[in-house]
């Protein structure tokens, strides 16, 4: 499903659709030594750079700072809700908890949530990608005519839908609460995986035309074996970069969800319900608003900045600048 | 051009089918909705039986759908739980609440995605172009309920409190008393156009100034410059004819997603329209306003990827001339095949 | 270098080349895909431009109508029917693209715009360079145009979209595009490359006949040989940039003086020829950031010298109106040596 506007998915459909007039990309990826240069590349992308430490310095800040800072739970009663301080550098809450570990333990839970989507978005993406590229003909159409019509379903009310369903019971497996982290990757995951899908499909459909495919056929590699291990491996680039991409789709997913109250519920904090209270008293607490939702934005940004050197890093083409 | 609008529209009857289908197993799935009124005051026995009659609640599900569907097709969307009102009339005023933001979006967006994509691509790495991307970047990376809070932030502190001006609104559609001034609807209007504007604008122009590099760089355009037309008609006719065409596609399927950006925009904002009924309804539970609305969300959707298709087809005369997408994609790949093979004759 | 003012002729070619270098620089490396070409177009004549790809034939045709763009750089002289043309401004060249030099490219599925139909795009090649001219006089003259070139009903076949028309028939449209203001130069970079076997023989028939009749001066890019005795007066052929040999076409056919020439011909498969397989030339040309010392086909020429590495030959009369680039020109056309 696509979230929002412009996603990349949208993108990838349409591009798919005018053959003619607006050509596709190049396929290439990595192997060997062009591992290297790739590395190389991106290094020299500042942005990107710039971008990768700031990623860091959240991930460290979230996972390894936020021991340092005071419990998230801790109320510090005996002073009124207040803004940015030295005790307290992102002021307090409502109810006078410190709102910076607010943010940090809420990172935590936005952080894996995000990475845990990218990392089962591929997995189905590939599949469905690869199946719909290499076989081609209608099972092709029809992969593709379903992906379609699922990267342009509206995320937003189907998820909020969904998640409210509460939990669930998986039989054996025991029960999942679809309102909690793994409920909610699992449900991400799920809607998100179109644009890998549609890349991978594209590479596929190229790569199958190329020699080795061909000779592993003629030396009797089953299909599975000649997708595992000749075509998938030269997807790689454009899988890493789009999986890049759906992390900071699935973070602002995941906080729009949350901010509305239809997605994780407190007292998990994750980033987005952080700020579900301020829609009426806002001008009381803007501090409450602008920190988390400034940490947001920034780390979004920085994944896009990280995956547009990736981009860079994986395209032969665009790495001339004149 | 009628047999392929024809066709699609075919296919669009079990998608939207199965859709609601989906939709409709979602919202049974969260259990009876009657359940929460059992002990409520306002409900008494009788309607409560009267309610689950007449939502066949008694009857498996697959029952349920088909009857619910039934009415749906036929215009009786029933009553809603919380506001007693029609559900027809709730989703119709709400629809047309969310079209009059839609519609002013698109138009504002479209026109400064263009320029913008348009120049950056012409002024390639320029300041504006450099400007352009940074904007970009910015745009797709700002949650929009953010974004919405800011302005919000903005208006109040820095505009009303800082410098006294008083003429944008954070709440609502009209003020009160004020329903049907046109100055005073816009009023209300600039900050959601402007938080729904953000993202659109951001991957719009992003999208068309790479749409516009790769056409800039097509064979036809070499040859009209080989014909001597000047810089500006090829800009315009050639380069930006083409690059419409994948744009446009984008935009139409763009619409549908905006769907989902509203619910956003109109909670924080507080305007009475599709985002704001769903807010409310998955809110209190209002089952049937719900259904209701998971439907017209889908056909809408639906639409505007058939409408997506349609443009297509009308700016691509290859498709209008010639069917199908499909047919155009074999042909032309036969036709670079035959090239390449030619083009590899050695010497 | 005084080169290529047709030997001993006091006419002014319609084009001339001199001395034409195009480098490209990427990052750190200076890319020089064109090295001092040097070659001319008489009004009325047919030269054939020949090379593998990558011999900097079809960058010298793009610099002779400026469309070389940065980070290409091209220096040397090119002057139309005088004219001198390189270092004018845009604006000034458009006045002479598609007027006084024409161009018809390689591939017309994607040379011509997909947006358009036919006939409005070869009116705009009359449009552009006659500011005052009528819609309806356009369409008629384009009208004219199409049936010139052998597309006819022209009326209706206007109204079509390029990919409705089969690929000889693009092509046609380009020259007609390319024919409409009467050019003295007329460039085709592969014209018949994509096409099949027939639709070939036509498009050159076309060529040949437009000639003849507007006196153009047209410069025939190639590497099909059978292209060029069908329709080339002179052939010059480009190798790593530069041009190792040029002369008439019959001389070239019977008795070329460069190895690479030799080495083309002979790779041509004839029919009724014996049945030895194909003989492809041994290796491939140097990529075209190589720096080579000397001669550039050294590395692949059977006949190669020391001397031939050490300098970068001259191009040297072989014959009359004959010339190579290669130390040992004279005895390969006299036939005492063969590669």
């Amino acid at each position: 499903m696509s979230m929002r506007v412009g996603d990349e998915s949208g993108r990838a459909r349409a591009e798919s659709n005018d053959a003619g007039l607006a050509p596709t990309a190049t396929v290439r990826s990595p192997r060997g030594g062009e591992w290297r240069r790739a590395l190389r590349s991106f290094r020299r992308h500042t942005v990107a750079m710039i971008g990768l430490g700031f990623l860091v310095f959240i991930f460290l800040a979230c996972f390894v700072g936020v021991h340092f800072a005071p419990s998230p739970t801790e109320q510090a009663l005996l002073e009124p809700t207040h803004g940015p301080s030295w005790d307290h550098w992102f002021g307090t809450d409502e109810i006078s908890r410190d709102e910076l570990s607010r943010v940090l333990h809420g990172g935590q839970v936005t952080l894996k949530l995000a990475v845990g989507v990218a990392i089962l978005t591929t997995v189905i993406g590939v599949l469905i990608g690869a199946v719909a590229g290499f076989y081609r003909g209608w099972v092709d159409e029809l992969l593709m005519r379903f992906t379609d019509l699922w990267i342009a379903l509206p995320a937003l009310p189907f998820l909020a839908v969904a998640v409210s369903i509460g939990t669930v019971s998986l039989g054996p497996l025991g029960s999942l609460d679809l309102g909690g982290p793994l409920g909610m990757t699992l449900l991400l995951s799920l809607l998100l995986w179109g644009s890998i899908a549609r890349v991978v499909r594209g590479a596929t459909l190229s790569l199958r035309e190329r020699e080795f495919v061909d000779a592993a056929r003629a030396i009797g590699s089953t299909n599975r074996r000649i997708i595992w291990r000749h075509v998938l491996p030269n997807c790689l680039g454009p899988i890493i970069v789009n999986a890049t991409l759906v992390i900071a789709e699935a973070i602002l997913v995941e906080s729009t969800l949350s901010f509305l109250g239809f997605g994780i519920q407190p007292p998990t904090p994750t980033w987005g319900n952080l700020l579900t209270n301020s829609i009426s008293n806002i001008e009381d607490t803007w501090w409450l608003v602008v920190f988390p939702g400034a940490v947001i934005f920034l780390t979004v940004l920085a994944v896009n900045f990280v995956g547009d050197g990736l981009r860079d890093a994986f395209d032969p083409r665009r790495q001339v600048r004149a | 051009m009628i047999r392929f609008i024809g066709r699609r529209l075919l296919v669009a009857v079990p998608v939207v089918l199965l859709a609601t289908m989906l939709l409709f197993a979602l919202v049974s799935a969260r259990g009876d909705p009657t359940a929460k009124y059992r002990n409520d005051p306002g409900f008494s026995q009788q309607t409560l039986r009267n309610l689950r009659h007449e939502f066949h609640l008694d009857e498996p599900w697959a029952q349920q759908y088909v009857d619910w569907a039934g009415d749906f097709v036929q215009g009786d969307w029933h009553t809603s739980f919380s506001t007693r009102q029609p559900v027809s009339e709730m989703v119709g005023t709400a629809l047309w609440n969310s079209t009059l933001l839609i519609g002013t979006t698109l138009v504002f967006a479209v026109s400064l995605a263009l320029l913008i994509g348009v120049v950056s691509a012409v002024r390639r790495y320029s300041a504006f172009d450099h400007l352009a991307t940074g904007f970009s970047y910015f745009g797709f990376s700002m949650p929009d309920f953010f974004f919405a809070l800011l302005l919000q932030l903005f208006v109040v502190f820095v505009l009303e409190q800082a410098l006294g001006v008083h003429v944008l609104y954070v709440q609502g559609k009209y003020t009160v008393g004020r329903e049907g001034d046109f100055v005073n609807l816009a009023q209300h209007m600039v900050l959601p156009v402007l938080t729904l504007m953000l993202t659109s604008v951001a991957a719009w122009s992003r999208y068309q100034r790479d749409s516009m590099l790769e056409v800039l760089t097509a064979d036809y355009v070499r040859t009209a410059r080989a014909k001597g037309v000047p810089r500006g008609q090829i800009i315009r006719r050639h380069a930006l004819r083409n690059a419409l065409v994948p744009f446009v596609t984008v935009v139409a399927i763009d619409a549908g997603v905006l769907l989902g950006g509203v619910v956003v925009v109109e909670s924080v904002f507080g305007w009475p329209g599709m985002g704001l009924l769903f807010y409310d309804a998955l809110k209190f539970e209002d089952y049937p306003v719900l259904l209701a609305w998971m439907a017209v969300a889908t056909i809408f959707v639906v639409v505007a990827n058939i409408a997506a298709d349609v443009l297509y087809g009308l700016l691509d005369p290859r498709i209008r001339v010639q069917g199908t997408r499909r047919s155009v994609r074999r042909s032309e790949r036969e036709a670079a095949e035959a090239a390449a093979r030619a083009a590899e004759v050695p010497a | 270098m005084n080169a290529a003012a047709g030997f001993g002729d006091d006419l002014q070619p319609a084009l001339q080349v001199t001395g034409l270098t195009v480098e490209f620089t990427l990052g750190r490396a200076v890319v020089r895909a064109v090295a001092g070409a040097s070659f001319s177009v008489q009004r009325g004549e047919t030269v054939a431009l020949v090379g593998e790809s990558g011999s900097g034939k079809t960058l010298s045709a793009l610099a002779a109508m400026g469309l070389v763009d940065p980070p290409g750089r091209v220096s040397g002289a090119v002057r139309i029917d005088g004219q001198a043309v390189l270092g004018l401004r845009e604006d000034e060249w458009r006045t002479l693209r598609g007027r006084k030099v024409a161009m018809v490219f390689q591939d017309p599925m994607t040379s011509l715009n997909p947006a358009h139909r036919i006939g409005r795009q070869v009116a705009e090649a009359i449009r552009v360079h006659d500011a005052g001219v009528s819609r309806r006089d356009a369409r008629d003259r384009a009208f004219a145009l199409l049936e010139r070139v052998g597309i006819a009903p022209a009326a209706a076949r206007a109204r079509d979209y390029p990919h409705q028309l089969s690929g000889g028939q693009r092509q046609r449209v380009m020259i007609a595009m390319a024919i409409a203001n009467q050019p003295d130069v007329l460039i085709a970079d592969e014209p018949t490359t994509a096409l099949d076997v027939t639709t070939q023989a036509q498009v050159l028939d076309l060529l040949r006949d437009l000639q003849r009749e507007m006196g153009l001066a047209l410069l025939l890019i190639t590497h099909d040989f059978g292209v060029v005795a069908g329709i080339a007066d002179r052939v010059v052929v480009m190798y790593a940039g530069r041009v190792v040999e040029e002369g008439p076409v019959d001389a070239i056919f019977a008795s070329a003086a460069h190895p690479y020439t030799r080495a083309l011909l002979a790779s041509v498969p004839t029919v009724g020829a014996a049945r030895g397989g194909l003989r492809a030339i041994v290796g491939a040309p140097p990529n075209p950031g190589e720096i080579v010392a000397g001669c550039a086909f050294a590395p692949r020429c059977p006949l190669a010298e020391d001397r031939c590495v050490a300098q970068v030959p001259e191009l040297r009369p072989v014959a009359e109106h004959q010339r190579a680039a290669c130390v040992l020109a004279d005895q390969i056309a006299a036939g005492r040596l063969s590669p």
